[in-house]
C-alpha cells in the first residue's frame, strides 16, 4: 500500500516594497530571480520619491522561501511594506 | 569572462553609490594637476640644472609619493563622509537600517576606488610628463630637448584627457580638449614669464 505525503508550497507572492532608486528594478529583479525556487519576477514601479521608490513585485516559483526572499530584498536595501497576495498550492506526493 | 564580470561589478558599484561622476571629475582634475606639477617640475629642474639623473629621478619620485598620499588621503576622507551621509539619507527615507546591505558593501568599495583614481591619476600624469626629461638626462643629452619633449607630451596628454572627459560626459570633445590645452599653455607661459623676470 502506497503512502501519500502532502506539502504546502508557496508558488506566488505579491509584495509591496520600498527601495532606494539604486539598484534599479532590473538589477533588483535579477538578484531576486537568483534566489532558489524563484522562477519569475514581475516588477513595476508604483511610486517615485526623491530618494526611494515603491515597487510591486510579483514573484512566481515552485517553492518560494519567504524568509530568503525577505533577506534578499533587505540585503538590496529594500523593505517589505506588505504582502498583498499569495498563492499556495498543496501537492500530494506518493511515497 | 573575468573582464565582463569585473565590468558588471564596477557598474553596480558606481551606480548604487552614485560615484561615476565623482570618479570622472577626480580623474580629469587630477590628470590636469599632475600634468601641471610635471611641467613646473621639469621647468624647475631645467632652469636650476643641469642635474644628474639621480637627482631628477629622486625629485620626481618624491613629488609622486607626496601626490599619491595627498590624493589618497583627501579622497578617502571626503568620499567616506559622503558615503556615510548617503547611507544615513537612505536610512531615513526607507526607515530601514542599511547595515550589511549591498549599499554599505559597495559604499566601501566605491570609497577605495575613488581614492585610487584620485591618488593614481596625478602620478601617472606626472610620470608621463617627466619621463622624456628623465630619459634625456639619463642619456646625457641636451636637457632643452627633454624639456621640449616633456611639453609636447603634456600637450598630447591634456588633449587626450580632455577628449576622454568630454566623451564620457557627452559634451563637445574639442571644447574640453581645447580648454585643457589652453590652461596648460597659460601655465607654461606664466612659468616662463616668472622665470624670465626673476
Amino acid at each position: 500500500m502506497s503512502e501519500t505525503r502532502e506539502s504546502v508550497l508557496i508558488t506566488r507572492l505579491v509584495l509591496d516594497v520600498l527601495k532606494p532608486h539604486q539598484p534599479d528594478i532590473v538589477e533588483f529583479s535579477k538578484r531576486l530571480a537568483g534566489v532558489k525556487g524563484v522562477r519569475r519576477v514581475d516588477s513595476s514601479v508604483l511610486e517615485m520619491d526623491a530618494e526611494t521608490e515603491t515597487v510591486k513585485l510579483i514573484i512566481d516559483g515552485n517553492d518560494l522561501d519567504v524568509e530568503v526572499i525577505g533577506e534578499t530584498i533587505k540585503a538590496l536595501g529594500g523593505a517589505i511594506h506588505s504582502v498583498d497576495a499569495t498563492v499556495v498550492e498543496k501537492i500530494e506526493r506518493k511515497r | 569572462m573575468v573582464f565582463g564580470w569585473l565590468r558588471n561589478r564596477l557598474k553596480t558599484v558606481f551606480e548604487v553609490t552614485e560615484t561615476r561622476g565623482v570618479a570622472r571629475r577626480y580623474f580629469s582634475l587630477q590628470v590636469f594637476d599632475g600634468a601641471m606639477v610635471g611641467v613646473g617640475l621639469v621647468f624647475g629642474l631645467h632652469l636650476s640644472g643641469p642635474h644628474p639623473f639621480r637627482v631628477v629621478a629622486q625629485t620626481v619620485v618624491a613629488v609622486s609619493i607626496a601626490m599619491v598620499i595627498s590624493g589618497w588621503t583627501g579622497a578617502l576622507i571626503s568620499e567616506k563622509a559622503e558615503q556615510e551621509a548617503r547611507i544615513r539619507r537612505l536610512e531615513l527615507a526607507t526607515l530601514t537600517a542599511l547595515r550589511n546591505t549591498l549599499h554599505t558593501r559597495v559604499g566601501s568599495i566605491a570609497v577605495l576606488l575613488v581614492a585610487l583614481v584620485n591618488a593614481l591619476s596625478p602620478v601617472v600624469a606626472l610620470l608621463t610628463v617627466s619621463l622624456p626629461y628623465m630619459i634625456t638626462t639619463l642619456l646625457g643629452g641636451e636637457t632643452v630637448y627633454g624639456l621640449i619633449s616633456s611639453l609636447a607630451v603634456t600637450a598630447a596628454l591634456l588633449l587626450t584627457a580632455g577628449a576622454v572627459v568630454g566623451r564620457a560626459a557627452g559634451i563637445n570633445v574639442l571644447k574640453t580638449s581645447g580648454q585643457m590645452i589652453g590652461a596648460g599653455l597659460a601655465a607654461a607661459g606664466l612659468i616662463i614669464l616668472f622665470e624670465t623676470l626673476f
